[in-house]
C-alpha cells in the first residue's frame, strides 16, 4: 500500500463524514446542528473510540483483541467493588481506579502471553479469554450490576470543562498518546514492522514477544479506561455491558483504514471514523429513522468503503509476485 | 526431507493424544459421562441424553456451516443473522395449512433464502475481495438491519400449523420414574442425514477436497489449477444454506420466531467449532470433530446443571475449555505435519 492510497482513503472518509453532517444539518436544522446534540454525541463518542483504539493497536501487529469488552467490564467491576469496600472515600476511588486498570493490564499480559508464547492465533486466544473473563464476571456478580458508586467518581463521566465533556478530553488525550507511541517512538516503528512482515521482523532481531506483550497490554489498558469511563457515566458496572462494542469497534477500525492483516494503523482515522458513525447514528435518530436503518447503512458502508479500493482498478489480478508469507510458513522456517 | 518412496500410511504417526484431536475430544466426552454418572446418580439416563441432543441440534448445524468456511481458510460471523433472516422470513411466507408438503416448502424456502444471503457473502469476498471477517461482519449487520427494518420485528408465537406440528413431533418419548416426560425430537433425523452427507462431500469429492486445499494455501491452490473462485462461492452458498436450515429448526424447536434472536451468539458456535478441531488458519476440520465439540459443550452444560452449579458459571467453564482446546490445537500445529495430508490419510 503506497502513501497516496492512504490519503485517498482518508479523503474519502472525510468527505463522507462532512457529507453526513451536512445532510442531517439541512434535513433537521433545528435539532441536528445544535450545541445540545453535539454535546450528546460528545458523551457517547469516547467509549467507542477508546475501544477502537484498543483493538487498533493489536490489529497493527496483525492480531486482534476480541476480549476488549470483557476486560473493560472486569476492570469496572473490580474498581467499583474496591470503591464500595473502601467506603466510597477519596482514597478508595484512587485505589479502585488503580485496581481496575491493574486487573485490565493483567488480562492484557495474559492475552499477550497466549499469543506470543503459547502461539495461539490471536483471534482464538482472545475469543477464549473473552468468554472466560465474561463468564467469571457473570458468575461472581450473578449477572447483577453493581451500583453504589461514589458521587465524586460518577461526576467525571457526566462532567464538563468549559462546556466540553470531560470524557471527550480523556478520549483526545488517549488518542494523542497512542498516536505518539505508534508514530514517534521506537516501539511504534517496531510494531509496524512486526505487523507488516513478521518474518522480516524476526530476522531483524526484534523482540517479537516483547512487542506482542506491549500491544496486548496497551490494548487492555485502553479497554480498562473505557470500562471505568462507562462506569462513571452510567453510575454502574455490569458483566454484560456493551457487547456490541466488539464488532462495532472492528467496523470503526476498518472504516478508519486500519489494515486487518497488520502493519497499518492511524489514530486520526479512528477518530474520524468514530465521528462519522456517531454523526450517522445521531442524524438518523434526529430524522426519526429506526435504529435498524443504521445497521443497514453501517453494513453497507463497511462493505463499500473497504471494497471500493478493490473494485476501482479493474485489472485482472495476476498471481502476485511476492505473496506475503503465511504465518505457518514463517513458523516452519524459523523452527 | 522425507525418506524416498515411503507410503503415506506407513509413516509413523505421533502419539495419539497429540495427533488426533477427535480422539481426545471423544475421550473427554466419554470420561465426562463416566465421571458424571458416578458423581450424580440420575445423570446416566435417557432424559439427559435427549436433552443433550436437543441442545446440540441447532448449534450443530450452524457449527457445520462455520466449519466449512473455516476449512476453506475464512471465518464467518454472519451465519446467525442469515439463520434468523431465513427462518423468520420462511415463517412469514408460509401459507396456513398443516400438510407435510407445506412443511417441506418451508424448509426449501429457508434454505433457499440462506443460499441467497450466502451468495451476498460470496460476492463480498470474491468480488470486493474483502477479508472474510470484514465481509461477513458487514453482511451480518446488513442482513440484520434489513430483516428488522423491512421484513418484520414482531415475535410470532403461533407458528404456521405445518411448522407447529413439527414442533411437537417426537421420535421417542419416555416417561421417567418421577413422571416427567423426555423426548427425542424428530428433527434429529434430517440433521444426522445432513451431517453424513456433508462428511461424505468433504472427504470423498473433488470439490470437498478443494475446500481443504483452499484453506491450506490459496496460492498453491491457484497454481495447482484448482477452480478457486467457484469453490469460494460454493463455500458460502453451502454455509448459507446450512444456516437457513438451522435458523428454521431453531424456530421450530423453540416454538416461536423471534427476529431479535440468535444474533450475538456467533462466538459460542465458533467456540464449539474450534473446540471440535476446525482450524482458524484453515485447511483443517471434520464433521465428527465439530459435532463432538458441540456435544461436549451441551454435555458440560447439562453436567453443571445436575451438579447444581449455578448456570452463571457455564460461560466461564466453556471459556476455560476453549482456552485449553486452542492451546492443544496450536501445539499440534507446531508439531504436526501438513494438515491436508493428515486429513486425507484418515
Amino acid at each position: 500500500m503506497s502513501v497516496p492510497a492512504v490519503s485517498a482513503r482518508a479523503l474519502r472518509l472525510s468527505a463522507l463524514t462532512v457529507g453526513i453532517f451536512l445532510l442531517f444539518s439541512f434535513a433537521r436544522p433545528n435539532t441536528f446542528p445544535t450545541v445540545l446534540n453535539f454535546q450528546l454525541m460528545a458523551f457517547s463518542l469516547p467509549e467507542a473510540v477508546l475501544f477502537t483504539l484498543a483493538i487498533t493497536i493489536t490489529m497493527l501487529t496483525g492480531g486482534i483483541d476480541l476480549s476488549i469488552v470483557s476486560v473493560s467490564n472486569a476492570a469496572s467491576l473490580v474498581a467499583v467493588w474496591v470503591m464500595a469496600a473502601m467506603g466510597r472515600s477519596g482514597a478508595g476511588i484512587v485505589v479502585g481506579l488503580v485496581a481496575g486498570l491493574g486487573v485490565a493490564m493483567v488480562c492484557g499480559v495474559i492475552n499477550g502471553l497466549l499469543v506470543a508464547k503459547a502461539r495461539i492465533t490471536p483471534i482464538l486466544a482472545t475469543l477464549a479469554t473473552m468468554q472466560l473473563l465474561n463468564g467469571v464476571s457473570v458468575a461472581l456478580t450473578n449477572g447483577k450490576p453493581l451500583t453504589k458508586l461514589p458521587s465524586t467518581f460518577t461526576a467525571f463521566g457526566t462532567g464538563k470543562l468549559l462546556g466540553v465533556p470531560l470524557p471527550l478530553l480523556l478520549m483526545l488525550l488517549a488518542t494523542l498518546a497512542l498516536g505518539f507511541v505508534i508514530r514517534r517512538t521506537r516501539v511504534g516503528v517496531e510494531l509496524h514492522l512486526l505487523g507488516d512482515n513478521p518474518l522480516a521482523a524476526r530476522y531483524a532481531g526484534l523482540g517479537t514477544t516483547r512487542l506482542i506483550l506491549i500491544a496486548y497490554t496497551v490494548s487492555a489498558l485502553l479497554a480498562g479506561i473505557a470500562g471505568l469511563l462507562i462506569a462513571s457515566r452510567t453510575a454502574s458496572a455490569s458483566a454484560d455491558f456493551g457487547k456490541s462494542y466488539v464488532l462495532g469497534s472492528i467496523v470503526i477500525a476498518v472504516l478508519a483504514g486500519v489494515r486487518t492483516e497488520g502493519g497499518r494503523a492511524t489514530v486520526g482515522g479512528v477518530l474520524l471514523a468514530g465521528v462519522c458513525l456517531q454523526g450517522l447514528t445521531s442524524g438518523l435518530n434526529s430524522v426519526g429513522a429506526s435504529p435498524f436503518v443504521y445497521l443497514i447503512l453501517q453494513g453497507a458502508l463497511l462493505l463499500f468503503v473497504m471494497g471500493l479500493d478493490n473494485l476501482r482498478p479493474r485489472q485482472r489480478r495476476a498471481i502476485p509476485a511476492a505473496a506475503p508469507a503465511p504465518q505457518e510458513a514463517v513458523e516452519q522456517l524459523t523452527v | 526431507m522425507r525418506g524416498p518412496e515411503v507410503p503415506l500410511r506407513l509413516r509413523r504417526r505421533p502419539l495419539v493424544w497429540t495427533s488426533n484431536a477427535d480422539a481426545v475430544l471423544y475421550l473427554t466426552i466419554f470420561g465426562l459421562v463416566v465421571v458424571m454418572s458416578i458423581a450424580s446418580p440420575g445423570f446416566f439416563s435417557l432424559p439427559t441424553l435427549f436433552n443433550v441432543v436437543r441442545e446440540s441440534m441447532v448449534n450443530g448445524v450452524f457449527a457445520l456451516g462455520v466449519m466449512i468456511v473455516l476449512i476453506a481458510g475464512g471465518i464467518d460471523v454472519s451465519f446467525m443473522a442469515i439463520g434468523i433472516f431465513a427462518g423468520y422470513s420462511a415463517v412469514l411466507l408460509l401459507p396456513k395449512g398443516s400438510s407435510v408438503g407445506l412443511l417441506l416448502a418451508g424448509y426449501v424456502l429457508a434454505v433457499a433464502i440462506g443460499v441467497g444471503l450466502g451468495l451476498v457473502n460470496a460476492a463480498a469476498v470474491a468480488k470486493l475481495r474483502l477479508p472474510t471477517l470484514i465481509a461477513t461482519l458487514g453482511t451480518q449487520t446488513l442482513f440484520r438491519g434489513v430483516l428488522l427494518e423491512y421484513v418484520g420485528r414482531k415475535y410470532i408465537d403461533n407458528l404456521p400449523p405445518s411448522l407447529a406440528r413439527l414442533s411437537r413431533a417426537n421420535l421417542i418419548t419416555v416417561t421417567t420414574g418421577s413422571g416427567a416426560k423426555a423426548s427425542m425430537h424428530v428433527l434429529i433425523v434430517p440433521i444426522i442425514a445432513v451431517a453424513l452427507l456433508l462428511s461424505w462431500f468433504l472427504r470423498r469429492t473433488l470439490l470437498g477436497r478443494t475446500f481443504y486445499a483452499l484453506g491450506g494455501s490459496e496460492e498453491s491452490s491457484l497454481r495447482m489449477g484448482l477452480s478457486v473462485l467457484p469453490a469460494k462461492v460454493l463455500v458460502f452458498v453451502i454455509a448459507g444454506g446450512l444456516a437457513g436450515f438451522a435458523g428454521l429448526s431453531q424456530i421450530v424447536l423453540s416454538q416461536q420466531a423471534n427476529p431479535f434472536g440468535l444474533v450475538g451468539q456467533e462466538l459460542d458456535v465458533l467456540a464449539a467449532a474450534v473446540l471440535g478441531g476446525a482450524a482458524i488458519a484453515g485447511g483443517r476440520g471434520s464433521v465428527r470433530g465439530v459435532i463432538g465439540g458441540v456435544v461436549l459443550i451441551a454435555l458440560i452444560n447439562s453436567s453443571l446443571v445436575s451438579l447444581g452449579v449455578p448456570s452463571s458459571w457455564f460461560r466461564a467453564v466453556v471459556g476455560l475449555l476453549l482456552l485449553i482446546g486452542v492451546a492443544i490445537q496450536s501445539r499440534k500445529q507446531r508439531t504436526g505435519g501438513s494438515p491436508i495430508l493428515v486429513e486425507a490419510s484418515l
